[in-house]
């Protein structure tokens, strides 16, 4: 139940920023390479594997191998030197496929646990300020949840021209449930509609061959988020990451593709903890290909 | 359960009157030249036929796809291209297997809206008189509306423009075949796996400001793939129909605007009429004739 999985969030986007960033500072004859793709539309996929699937600290499945396809197409709708730098639309869809409790070996037998639907609409200002808003329905095909529905707003902030290597990229996300009853169209079959608050920094390195990134976030409930028992309680989950990413040599006409894996670590608040058997902890390792184009 | 929409086929079709006014809007400016081409569609119909097999026929149906294709490699003569293709295809209902199926007491009975979500991948080859693909479909369907149903279809397209010029035909022959067919898991719900053939046309012409596609096909089973239970739920009796549908559409499709940086996007809009067989008859309510009317936007870049 998420838009995008953790390395997609965290790695793709960044790594292959990254990645053309180290393709634009290699010299002349790298340069010389024409863009495959200098219209307005930007392609980003991905395919990952993983272990475990949390969703904002709340369990999904950990059993078996999950597959988490991923599709999203960029419009660059506006660019220019004012206030406002760029302006975009995106539409995309986030899959989770269970090889585990939640899906072929669920009751429906069924493996398509999760597809999502989001657009956002994002802008970026000067000083490397960005604000994003993202309507996401959250659905599931095997009937493994309620769809959820849900309004997300994300201000980020580049802080590299400042701090150069030592940015931390931080950022704020709230989001925002809609059209819910109790025990449907939540995340935590809670009985109120919820929101959530996210605060995150995502440092990196990038060097020559590879890229690594280290993202760190704190989930919280705004109200009736992590609710349980009847009580929303605050704290919902930290995590630490740290992911790798390789680019592959491809010829340039088929995009920019990447290699990449992570292993997080999730310390839970009393919601999420209740959902994982009382366990507090949880690390997740993943795996998979990334396409920007 | 189709990959394709009537429209989407259509304006597959299309492509090939429109590419010679296309290729002349894409030389003033291509917005992607690289080896990645996308598609995108969302139609709206009235009816959803798949291969003569009626699926829908309430409300209005939405229809959105989109398909990545990555091209492997290009020469000027023997093997032209060969090209990698990813897609998916998704029918939103909002009638009787759809919004309405708590009412309707048709599939899940769940009430909702989300039918069916194709995936399918192809593999293309390109030669001088036309062209060969070999497709992987998994139809499913996320509101528990049919069976999954899993399928290898063999496409061979004929490419008569250089001979016959403004009266070409554009050929195509379709075999598809279903497999891990059990329990039902076949377009028909039939007893066994089913065999599909498809012949068809589509001679069109092409303007300046609009492009017309006339495709006429007939669908024939040429192994279970138009099972009718003549029996009884109890002590079922499958007999195989040989012949589906016969279908004659005609397709408009207006370019909006020319070739920009997002692309080249179009309106299209069509009419088809479908002549029914027994199989397909029966699953129509015993009617032998169908009509589907559908418009929607597209676009290539």
């Amino acid at each position: 139940m998420k838009p995008k999985s953790f390395v997609s969030m965290y790695v793709c986007l960044p790594v292959l920023t990254a990645a053309c960033s180290l393709l634009l500072a290699r010299p002349v004859a790298a340069q010389s390479v024409p863009d495959p793709n200098p219209g307005s539309l930007t392609v980003t996929s991905s395919v990952d594997l993983t272990n475990v699937y949390m969703f904002r600290g709340i369990r999904q499945d950990d059993t078996k191998v999950m597959i988490w396809p991923a599709a999203d197409l960029g419009l660059a709708v506006y660019s220019g030197d004012g206030a406002l730098k760029s302006a975009a639309i995106d539409f995309g869809s986030w899959n989770s496929l269970h090889t585990g409790n939640a899906g072929l070996k669920s009751a429906s037998k069924k493996m398509w646990y999760e597809s999502d639907f989001y657009t956002s609409f994002s802008m970026g200002f000067g000083g490397g300020l960005s604000l994003g808003t993202t309507y996401t329905a959250y659905t599931s095909p095997n009937a493994g949840f309620t769809s959820v529905k849900e309004v997300m707003f994300k201000l980020g902030v580049d802080d590299s021209a400042k701090l150069g290597k030592g940015a931390l990229k931080p950022y704020g996300i709230v989001a925002l449930e809609f059209n819910t009853e109790p025990g449907v169209g939540q995340a935590d079959g809670g009985l109120k509609a919820g929101r959530y608050l996210e605060l995150g920094v995502g440092p990196g390195w990038t060097g020559s061959k590879a890229s690594l990134t280290f993202p760190v976030k704190v989930g919280l409930s705004l109200a009736n988020y992590y609710e349980f028992d009847g009580v929303d309680n605050r704290f919902g989950y930290f995590s630490a990451a740290g992911i790798g990413s390789v680019p592959l040599k491809l010829p340039a006409s088929f995009g920019a593709w990447n290699v990449h894996a992570g292993v997080e670590f999730q310390q839970l608040g009393t919601t999420p903890q209740a959902f994982n058997n009382g366990e507090a902890q949880k690390v997740i390792v993943s795996g998979g290909i990334g396409l920007t184009y | 359960m189709a990959r394709r929409s009537l429209p989407a086929l259509l304006i597959t079709a299309l492509g090939f009157l429109t590419l010679p006014s296309l290729a002349a809007a894409q030389a003033a400016a291509d917005p992607n030249p690289g080896n990645l081409t996308l598609i995108g569609n969302i139609d709206l119909t009235n009816t959803y036929m798949f291969r003569g097999i009626r699926q829908d026929d309430t409300r209005v149906i939405a229809q959105p796809s989109a398909e990545m294709d990555i091209t492997l490699q290009s020469a000027d003569s023997g093997l032209k291209s060969t090209s990698l293709n990813f897609g998916t295809w998704n029918s939103l209902h909002t009638g009787d297997t759809g919004l309405r199926s708590a009412t309707s007491g048709l599939g899940c009975a769940c009430d909702k809206i989300w039918y069916e979500s194709d995936f399918y991948t192809t593999l293309a080859f390109g030669f001088t008189g036309g062209s060969l693909g070999i497709t992987y479909t998994a139809y499913t369907s996320p509101n528990a509306g049919f069976n999954n149903v899993k399928e290898l279809m063999f496409k061979f397209g004929g490419d008569d423009s250089s001979a016959l010029g403004k009266a070409a035909l554009h050929p195509w022959v379709i075999a598809a075949f279903e497999f891990d067919a059990d329990n039902g898991h076949q377009a028909d719900g039939g007893a066994n796996a089913g065999k599909y053939l498809e012949l068809g046309v589509s001679p069109g012409f092409s303007g300046a400001n609009a492009s017309i596609a006339v495709p006429i096909k007939v669908g024939l089973s040429i192994g279970d793939y138009y099972e009718l239970n003549e029996g009884t739920a109890a002590l079922p009796n499958f007999v195989d129909h040989k012949f589906g549908y016969f279908s004659i559409a005609g397709i408009v499709t207006v370019p909006l605007g020319g070739t920009t940086s997002y692309g080249a996007w179009n309106f299209h809009a069509g009419i088809e009429f479908q002549k029914l067989g027994d199989t397909t008859k029966a699953i129509n309510n015993g009617d032998s004739n169908k009509v589907i009317g559908s418009a929607g936007l597209g676009f290539t870049y």
